[in-house]
């Protein structure tokens, strides 16, 4: 509100609008209730919280209550909490039919608990997840929040990831440390994908955007493992470039799709097309062939900035911002390593800052004839 | 009833019939198998969902069940039979009289689980019933239908329920 009342007064000052026009701004915006976003995150909280007390209640195990009452009980909750949905739904109270439909849903899975406590079923819990997963899809697609999407697409990727690892479906004759890579190398070429059919398939938003969600997760979690490794003194001993595979192959399909897509422009499309190459190859080049320490940083920062460019160009500010600080964490950390005495590393740091507020001197200066450039270089 | 409430109504029933399906197959394998009492030996870990249970490695009464042929078969999560009358083990379901019951399982890491390895208890007796049981002997009554699909029934201590074991043994 603070912000706002900056922005009018500027707007006044400058002749853009009248101070009557300032003054109906700032009475409406005042009236308005809190941000649906906040609102939107507790009660989200709140339901989960709730949510988390059933299974924990059901976790209890109350023995001396026989096996058919417990059941029953159980499948009432669950009708009672399905007439909430629809009840709500009905009166068009968004709010408070996203609350049952949490709570609807965590139920699910306390139920899952219940059953297995009754029945005594050995399962795993990725087995368990992954049949909550399913059963539930059609429910979580009911829901016009982001929340509990991504909440099912987490425990969706997540359970079957570990579902592939407990059963060793995922090359069982290699060592965990190359099942990994090869996994993680998977992962984001797995979601992009199925966010993109997705798409085409005009699909649930709210599943599309937590698969998209997860790409970036993944493909983050990747550039840290393989800088990870690069940094530590100890490489592995046996070789398992064959994990790979799946990777390369869902990785480039994704590649030749990105450069097939007409619907991106040029420039951006080369920083992704880059970025995702060096993505897929920074895997065997960083877990078998290289050793020096400063080539995961440069793999590093080389993928976060082209990706970083590409986010920019297609005005995705939040992400662009994160990226660079997130490479400037990065070329700090080397500049550290590198250079060792903290005096050096003074000068270093003081001549760096001064690099970079040069640049965004000259950035201000400059802005319209290096936009035309890059319109020029898009074109 | 409009579409949009009818879709909303099938999206929610779904999830209530897959649960009761559930429910239903493991209440119908319980209820409708032959009863076989098997010696056990336990541990007490946790599940996030269910609760405390004990864990157990079940006694078939048979040598090296899951012995890797090579090095790779450990690793193997292919289905096995075992016969309980007479004792012996097979890759495929057994036909006929050759065996007249049988649990079905895999090998997991070189151990053999049938779904029989976990007994869900309070928490309020689940470190007393794991000191309790370490130097008794335990037995799991187990319900094995015609397919070898094994359900746990009950589990015992030399010889009684569990349940009646902990009114008989622990204070309130």
């Amino acid at each position: 509100m603070k912000r706002l009342q900056q922005h009018l007064q500027e707007w006044v000052r400058e002749g853009f609008i009248l101070s009557s026009q300032a003054e109906s701004i700032a009475a409406y915006e005042d009236n308005r209730p809190a941000g649906s976003w906040m609102r939107t995150s507790f009660m989200a909280l709140g339901a989960t919280v709730i949510g988390l007390g059933i299974i924990s209640l059901v976790a209890a195990n109350w023995y001396l209550i026989s096996s058919q009452i417990k059941l029953g009980g159980d499948l009432l909750l669950l009708l009672a909490l399905a007439s909430g949905v629809l009840w709500t739904g009905e009166r068009q109270t968004v709010w408070l039919r996203e609350i049952f439909l949490i709570l609807f849903l965590l139920a699910c899975m306390a139920s899952i608990g219940l059953i297995g406590q009754i029945y005594h079923a050995s399962g795993h819990l990725p087995e368990a997840m992954l049949f909550w997963c399913l059963a539930t899809l059609s429910a979580v697609l009911l829901s016009k929040e982001s929340y509990l999407p991504f909440l099912w697409t987490t425990l969706f990727l997540g359970s079957l990831l570990f579902y592939s690892w407990e059963r060793m479906l995922f090359y069982p004759h290699h060592s965990d440390f190359w099942r990994w890579l090869g996994l993680i190398l998977l992962l984001p070429s797995f979601c992009a994908i199925f966010s993109h059919l997705l798409t085409r398939l005009r699909g649930p938003l709210s599943l599309i955007v937590a698969l998209k969600g997860w790409t970036l997760i993944s493909a983050g979690m990747g550039v840290f493992t393989i800088d990870l490794i690069l940094s530590s003194s100890e490489q592995p001993t046996d070789s398992g470039w064959l994990v790979f595979l799946p990777g390369f192959i869902f990785g480039g399909i994704l590649w030749l799709g990105i450069w097939m897509d007409k619907g991106i422009r040029a420039l951006r499309k080369k920083l992704l097309l880059i970025s995702w190459a060096l993505y897929m190859i920074s895997f065997p080049l960083g877990s078998m062939f290289l050793t020096s320490e400063y080539a995961g940083a440069g793999f590093t920062i080389a993928i976060m900035g082209s990706f970083a460019g590409a986010v920019g160009l297609a005005g995705q500010r939040s992400i662009f911002t994160y990226l660079i600080l997130l490479m400037g964490l990065r070329f700090l950390g080397v500049y550290v390593t590198a250079v060792g005495g903290l005096a050096l590393t003074g000068v270093g740091l003081i001549f760096s800052g001064l690099l970079i507020l040069g640049i965004i001197y000259l950035w201000g200066k400059n802005r319209q004839k290096i936009v035309a450039w890059v319109e020029g270089l898009e074109s | 009833m409009n579409r949009q409430r009818f879709y909303t109504f099938v999206a929610l029933l779904i999830p209530i019939l897959a649960l009761s399906g559930l429910a239903g197959w493991k209440h119908w394998h319980q209820s409708h198998g032959q009863e076989v009492v098997l010696s056990v030996q336990a541990l007490d870990p946790r599940d996030l969902l269910s609760g405390h249970y004990l864990t157990f490695q079940v006694d078939y009464g048979l040598e090296s069940m899951c012995r890797p042929i090579s090095s790779n078969d450990a690793l193997r999560n292919d289905a096995l039979y075992v016969c309980l009358d007479p004792k012996n083990i097979f890759e495929t379901m057994p036909q006929g009289e050759a065996c007249s019951l049988f649990i079905r399982g895999s090998c997991r890491r070189g151990v053999f689980e049938a779904g029989i390895e976990r007994f869900f208890i309070p928490q309020e007796y689940a470190s007393r019933l794991e000191r309790a049981i370490s130097n008794k002997i335990c037995t799991v009554l187990v319900s094995v239908t015609d397919d070898g699909t094994a359900t746990l029934q009950d589990f015992r201590i030399e010889g009684r329920s569990w349940s009646d074991y902990v009114h008989e043994n622990f204070a309130p």
